[in-house]
């Protein structure tokens, strides 16, 4: 892409995500298989949109780990008649956690080149159970011990990567430079990411959507017996370290979830809707773990810069009204945002100390609650944070909503492999 | 083209550490891929790897490496002397050394072989100059 401008200009017109839940237990997804979430995901954000599928010209899903986490491969056209897309071109897609983002970036390629004029974008995963291989999908079982693995190990590349590395070392590694380079000591960076959750934490239980959260940290300590949030969340028994830097709870906390998107020409998009947000900047790229170890990743770099390039951004830090960063785990937060320029370089850890990342703060991040907070439901979580941008521009994000509606968003988001990709969003009206 | 992987893997068995050099701009491609990274060239030969690195920061997995290491292992990230980025166990670096090790980076580092399993052999890499010490396996 090269940060070149669009050969037309795309923009989406509805956006929607199911509650973020457990199907086996939550009330307004209970007893959904994969076919229900897209389909409640995909016809609210055609309504959002005021599109019916007559005019839209492609579906795409994207689905993290199918053949074991959703017992299906080519999954495409199973959704396909679920939506009234059936005869029309779609594409199944894995890409991690970040699927619905590349998926995203994919289908505004095909709108901006003319292919098409509007295409419904979608992610699913149901992360806490799983269905039985030629069973009808909504018959569900516990997750096996052996996918529970493959679900954590089969994105690292098994060719090279998988045989020397483990888990979180490659985000212990980033953080090690990022404490010696600036002179903040370890302890301080856990404290300020303890904060962080507790932040996230507040944020989810106003999102009606983050099923699963219903309390503060605080009220949830105190029925373990600790005084306060940042007591509890220190504890070893409660929150204990899985790598050197990285605790429990900063990795996100695996729910059933689906999303949508419909992107549509930005010359078509007023036949629709008075609202549509401009896609700017787009670019998507892939790395391995073994980029990791410093504080320049040269992909994620190389991301923002076209990104900007392409939606005339200059200074992020002053254009930049929201940002999204795929916080599993959090440990990605303080190297992602400073290589977005969102922040100044060193300064991630006392923004977050001081509680200035929520939509009420200084530097609005992960308003839904993100992915520790709110849910992960992977590879929807990116279109459900472009659902969450969309919202919070229209003003429609209740008792979350940011004091002054953004005019720019920017996401980014990664997933396991390592996918990659960046997304800039404008207000149009 | 050659099976890449299986050469790499029997060639680790046999105590040698090889990457794939770009005949072109002579690059090398470590582990070994068949395309440069660098200048796009398409044509490479096997080399066996100089050893020497220098390690710029550590990880740590208190699970191992399932299924073939089920102790904790530190791991080190290292630039190679060749220029790539390398990430592998640090044999013998204990936990409790890892932010004392940090303070010391950059440091000196040399790739040896550890056995994962029967079938498979890894890079490993471990601290000091002398690639004679941190041979074998
Ligand atoms: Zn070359």
């Amino acid at each position: 892409m090269k940060g070149k401008k669009l050969a037309r200009k795309v923009s989406i017109i509805g956006a929607a995500y199911t509650p973020l839940g457990d199907v086996r237990e939550t009330p307004e997804i209970k007893d959904f298989s994969e076919r229900e979430m897209v389909a409640m995901a995909g016809i609210a954000a055609m309504k959002n949109g005021g599109i019916e599928a007559n005019d839209i010209d492609a579906f795409y899903v994207a689905c993290s780990g199918p053949n074991t986490d959703a017992k299906m491969k080519g999954g495409g056209p199973f959704f396909a008649e679920w939506l009234g897309m059936k005869y029309k071109p779609t594409m199944f897609l894995d890409a991690g956690c970040v699927g619905g983002g590349v998926a995203l970036n994919s289908a505004v390629g095909a709108v901006a080149g003319g292919m098409y004029d509007a295409v419904l974008v979608t992610g699913v995963n149901i992360n806490m159970s799983m269905p039985k291989s030629y069973y009808p999908p909504h018959i569900r079982f516990d997750y096996d011990n052996e996918t529970l693995w493959d679900n954590v190990y089969l994105g690292m590349d098994a060719a090279y990567i998988r045989p020397s590395t483990g888990g979180l070392a490659p985000y212990d590694s980033d953080l090690m430079v990022y404490s010696k380079t600036y002179g903040i000591s370890l302890e301080e960076i856990d404290e300020a990411f303890l904060q962080y959750l507790i932040d996230k934490r507040r944020e989810a239980v106003l999102n009606p959507k983050a099923a699963l959260t219903t309390e503060s940290f605080e009220e949830e300590g105190k029925r373990f017996g600790f005084d306060n949030a940042h007591d509890y969340l220190k504890s070893k028994k409660y929150n204990p370290f899985i790598s050197y830097t990285g605790r429990g709870k900063f990795m996100g906390w695996a729910m059933d979830g689906a999303a949508a998107v419909v992107v549509c020409a930005s010359d078509l998009a007023d036949k629709y809707t008075d609202k549509p947000v401009e896609v700017a900047g787009i670019s998507v790229s892939c790395s391995t773990e073994k980029d990791y170890p410093s504080l320049k990743h040269v992909e994620d770099m190389t991301m923002f810069e076209e990104a900007y390039m392409m939606a005339d951004i200059t200074d992020p830090f002053t254009q930049i009204d929201h940002m999204y960063i795929h916080d599993c785990p959090t440990l990605t937060i303080p190297i992602i945002m400073e290589q977005a320029r969102y922040v100044k370089p060193g300064t991630t850890i006392d923004y977050m100390k001081n509680g200035d990342f929520t939509f009420d703060g200084k530097r609005p991040l992960n308003t839904t609650g993100g992915r520790t907070q709110a849910g992960h439901p992977r590879s929807p979580a990116y279109l459900m944070e472009i659902s969450e941008s969309i919202e919070q521009m229209r003003g429609e994000c209740g008792p979350r909503q940011m004091p002054i509606p953004p005019k720019t968003s920017l996401l980014w988001g990664g997933g396991s492999g390592v996918s990659k990709t960046v997304t800039v969003l404008k207000k149009q009206w | 083209m050659e099976p890449i992987l299986k050469i790499w893997y029997d060639s680790l068995k046999e105590g040698k550490i090889l990457g794939l050099k770009c005949k072109r701009c002579g690059t090398v491609q470590f582990p070994p891929v068949p395309v440069c990274g660098e200048c796009s060239g398409m044509e490479t030969e096997w080399v066996e790897m100089s050893g020497k690195g220098t390690m710029y920061s550590v990880g740590y997995s208190p699970f191992g490496i399932p299924p073939f290491v089920d102790d904790p292992v530190v791991i080190g990230y290292a630039t190679m002397d060749e220029g790539m980025l390398f990430s592998a166990t640090l044999t013998g670096a204990k936990k409790k050394d890892m932010e004392k090790l940090m303070e010391k980076t950059p440091l000196p580092v040399t790739l040896g072989i550890q056995k994962m399993d029967e079938d498979v052999y890894f890079p490993c890499l471990k601290l000091g100059e002398n690639s004679e010490e941190s041979s074998g396996k």
